[in-house]
């Protein structure tokens, strides 16, 4: 849900891969195959050679450094945001937790807003007890949207994901039948 | 302030939450890029500065991992395995094991272990046996319901897989898997 590019993502990831390859061949290469490189590489650096591979690594950490912190971005604490009204995240997430408190299938629900490219979004994470009843899950879930939409008297846009958790994996089945 | 799930949001959101972004492998990968990248930095600015050098000079490094030829493969197959890693980490789409569950006001986004879970449980209560007695692994397709029954009662496939079949299509999920339900030869003591 954040804002990161995912296309650069994998860019990144093939790049250092095939720098990886092509690192891993010069090493290798003369053990591997017993001939010398085809092409020589200078023995000793002229101050010229140094300051370049210089120049070059301390542009590789800077990318690194300035790439490592961007991460992450995306993450609002307001989930309505206008100059008139500001909710807090937290605020929507209490109302849907307690609306949703009478689902015996639901170990927990928390909020997070998030704006990526001038969107707006709750993500909203439910986690579902073992062997749930599934349509009484998403009733409840589509239920409480509806009821928080009737009380904020707005339909935010909603992401939401149920899922399994480590309070899923602690919690029991639910306790009623 | 008001506005519901417009559509185009929705793709992008969709694939947000169905596939991996590989953020946190593309930041290993160039964390580690950098380290090695820092060390050969110092080791120029050493040689630049007339310093002894931690190790060798930058341009000495290669000759002295080649001076061993069984470092210079272990070196050179390590290198080779993790950039094989980040380039399939690159091209594979990295799937989470989730699907979506259709509906109008939101984004509604399941993951497999829970739809799996509420299988079992439907087929369990339909056949009237323990939950413990019902597995269910989800693949992306498929259901595939495997039912162990109380020794001494007998039990059919065909209420299992209608059950399990009915369940998910109330959810509409997307994609929609088939159900196929088999029955363990071997029952337990219930």
């Amino acid at each position: 849900m954040t804002s990161s590019n995912r296309f650069l993502n994998r860019l990144l990831l093939l790049v250092i891969g095939l720098l990886a390859l092509v690192a891993a061949a010069l090493v290798g290469w003369s053990a591997a195959t017993g001939t010398d490189l085809p092409f020589a590489l200078p023995e000793q650096g002229t101050p010229l050679e140094l300051g370049i591979v210089l120049a070059a690594a301390v542009v590789v950490v800077v990318f690194a450094v300035a790439w490592v912190l961007t991460r992450g971005r995306g993450r609002r604490r307001l989930a309505i945001d206008t100059p008139e009204v500001q909710v807090d995240a937290k605020a929507i997430e209490a109302l849907l937790r307690s609306e949703l408190s009478a689902s015996p299938d639901i170990a927990g629900t928390s909020v997070q807003a998030y704006r990526v490219r001038r969107q707006q979004t709750l993500l909203v994470t439910v986690q579902a007890r073992k062997h749930p009843d599934l349509t009484a899950l998403t009733a409840s879930v589509r239920q409480a949207i509806a009821r928080t939409d009737a009380q904020l008297g707005a339909t935010l846009p909603l992401v939401v994901h149920v899922t399994t958790g480590l309070r899923t994996a602690m919690a029991g089945q639910r306790a009623t039948h | 302030m008001s506005d519901t799930t417009p559509d185009r949001y929705r793709g992008r959101a969709r694939r947000r939450l169905r596939y991996r972004s590989r953020s946190v492998a593309a930041s290993i990968a160039l964390i580690v890029t950098a380290l090695a990248a820092a060390y050969v930095g110092v080791e120029a600015a050493l040689a630049l500065l007339g310093q002894p050098p931690l190790v060798s000079a930058p341009f000495g490094l290669l000759p002295l991992v080649q001076q061993i030829p069984a470092v210079a493969i272990a070196v050179a197959a390590v290198l080779a395995m993790l950039g094989l890693i980040c380039i399939i980490a690159a091209i594979t789409p990295g799937r989470f094991r989730r699907r979506v569950i259709e509906d109008d006001r939101a984004l509604v986004v399941i993951d497999d272990d829970v739809v799996a879970s509420g299988v079992s449980r439907a087929v369990s209560g339909a056949l009237g046996i323990g939950r413990t007695q019902v597995r269910t692994s989800l693949g992306r397709r498929r259901a595939d319901v495997r039912v162990t029954p109380t020794t001494g009662f007998a039990a059919s496939a065909e209420p299992a897989r209608e059950a399990g079949g009915r369940l998910l299509a109330d959810l509409r999920l997307s994609p929609a898997p088939t159900v196929r339900a088999d029955i363990e030869r071997t029952g337990v003591i219930a």
